[in-house]
């Protein structure tokens, strides 16, 4: 095995998905998509193009009809993903404290951290790093939506993904929360170095968030480009509203958008 | 709840909003209507049976039955029945409870389970199961054992029933989750299934109470050598009306405080729940 291909955290090779019957049109056709350890890659298209699909399929919670998902380990341990739902899906009876500590108070993520002191710092850290802290013995139900997100990706992180999946994390927030979300994320992915996939429809997200951004086109769903994002990590404000950006993000609109 | 919080940097103008209550409203709910139309009903029954002195065998007056139930406490002689069908009502209505929560739970989260058991929950719940109560006094004879089987038959429908019902409830974001975090079943089952089907665990249980109540007491019709209902049914072939009606405000009492308690905790997991 060649050097460059230990370093990948995420192959995806010609996965294609057709949903009950063969001759129903492919969800998705031939996806094929690589991603380097510590790499933040973005998946934008019109919806309906398959992106939450392939975020599904990464994550075992759907199956591909064909292909594969490889995910090269470093350690012989077995690689851990973790996926941040649209939803934030808390679980209303545990505290934001319980909701974070959830994936590892189970057995299967328990050994990420050595021990219970070990685990309680771990979720200490996270809380302070997303600025939960205040919160921390909330119900779900007494935080805003932004803040319930911040939960559900501390509650991801908590687990020390190897590849983290972020299923439109932020579309049903507000555009200041968004904002605020994005460059928080941004920093603390970049902190943790966690390799990240985020599938979104916002455009200016993926380009301010990405290091490359794949073009999805629907029917069937495939990855018609992949665009890199020349700016360094950590995304800064700035960034956020610099022309580079809108930039980017008025070709990939135009890309996305053919005939106007 | 209408706690609105702000991110550390985020403009939030929302206007914090206070639920305006008039006076005369508030003290409409403050008002206790249940205790005074209760009190009120007591009263006008006293007042009947004073004014048309009905048949004392047909039916005695509230102050009769509290002068009767205050003689049987006084005297002790309840108890032994009081005792002895408490603990069938007890024991029977745990051990349903646990098997009807756990088969519940497994029916709900398997959906070939639901398929093949759903049927059979459904058509035994609407059955009058009480009918089987002879039998049950043919098995276990006179004793305990037999008001326990009969409060269990009784009481594990409605239990079962809404648990599969809550279980399925359960938002398929919330399984999923457990799926990603690789749950393993019995993680699934006490740390979301379980938790996420609650609040109509606990409305089967509260229905099931009055259930067991009519349970314990009807096992006793058919033979026993203690009980309240056969003390209802001596009360009877003696002819002794306000003795009757004694022991069964007792039971009604003891099922308002049961289905209270259990009451108090489902409104508790449903604001848990929002």
């Amino acid at each position: 095995m060649t050097s460059t291909a230990i370093e990948n955290a995420l192959v995806i090779n010609g996965v294609d998905k057709t949903f009950g019957a063969t001759d129903r049109p492919a969800v998705l056709q031939d996806v094929s998509l690589q991603l380097a350890r510590g790499e933040f890659l973005a998946v934008v298209g019109p919806s309906g193009c398959g992106k939450t699909t392939l975020l599904r399929i990464i994550q075992g919670l759907e199956t591909a009809t064909s292909g594969t998902v490889e995910l090269p380990s470093t350690t012989g341990a077995a690689p851990r993903l973790s996926y941040v739902f649209q939803r934030s899906s808390l679980l209303p009876w545990f505290s934001v404290r319980k909701n974070v500590a959830f994936g590892i108070s189970l057995k299967a993520g328990r050994d990420v951290h050595g021990s219970k002191v070990a685990r309680d710092r771990a979720v200490d850290e996270l809380l302070e790093l997303t600025g939960l802290s205040p919160y921390a013995d909330y119900l779900p139900n007494q935080i805003s939506g932004g803040m319930q997100q911040r939960v559900n990706v501390a509650r991801a992180l908590a687990v020390r993904p190897d590849v983290l999946l972020l299923d439109e994390p932020f579309s049903a927030l507000d555009a200041l929360t968004r904002e605020r979300l994005q460059v928080d994320i941004c920093a603390i992915l970049e902190n943790l170095g966690t390799t990240a996939v985020l599938v979104t429809h916002d455009i200016r997200e993926a380009v301010f968030m990405a290091d490359r951004v794949a073009i999805m086109s629907a029917h069937p769903g495939t990855v018609r480009q992949i665009v890199e994002i020349d700016e360094p990590r950590p995304r800064t404000v700035a960034f956020q509203h610099s022309p580079e950006l809108a930039e980017v993000e008025r070709s990939i609109w135009r890309r996305l958008h053919p005939t106007v | 709840m209408t706690t609105t919080m702000s991110e550390p940097g985020t403009v939030t103008d929302v206007p914090t909003r206070t639920r305006r209550t008039s006076p005369a409203r508030r003290a409409a709910l403050r008002t206790p209507y249940g205790v005074i139309s209760i009190v009120a009903g007591l009263l006008l029954w006293e007042l009947l049976v004073r004014v048309f002195e009905p048949n004392p065998l047909v039916i005695v007056a509230p102050s009769t039955i509290a002068a009767t139930l205050w003689e049987l406490f006084r005297t002790g002689s309840i108890w032994p029945d009081l005792i002895v069908s408490m603990q069938g009502f007890a024991i029977g209505y745990v051990l349903a409870a646990v098997v009807a929560i756990a088969l519940g739970l497994a029916i709900g989260a398997s959906t070939i389970l639901y398929r093949w058991t759903n049927p059979w929950v459904n058509a035994l719940y609407a059955t009058p199961i009480i009918g089987l109560a002879p039998l049950m006094i043919i098995i276990f004879g006179f004793g305990l054992q037999s008001k326990v089987a009969v409060v269990i038959a009784l009481v594990i429908f409605p239990i079962l029933i809404n648990t599969v019902a809550g279980a399925r409830a359960v938002s398929t974001d919330y399984r999923e989750l457990a799926v990603v975090y690789q749950a393993s079943r019995f993680e699934t089952f006490t740390k979301v299934l379980f938790p996420g089907a609650l609040p109509f665990i606990l409305t089967g249980l509260r229905l099931a109470v009055g259930r067991g109540l009519i349970g314990v007491v009807v096992a006793d019709l058919f033979g026993a050598s203690s009980g309240l209902g056969l003390n209802l049914q001596q009360s009877a072939q003696s002819f002794d009306t306000p003795n009757i009606f004694a022991v069964t405000v007792l039971l009604a009492f003891l099922g308002i405080v049961l289905t209270g308690v259990i009451e108090f905790f489902e409104h508790r997991a449903h604001r848990g729940m929002k």
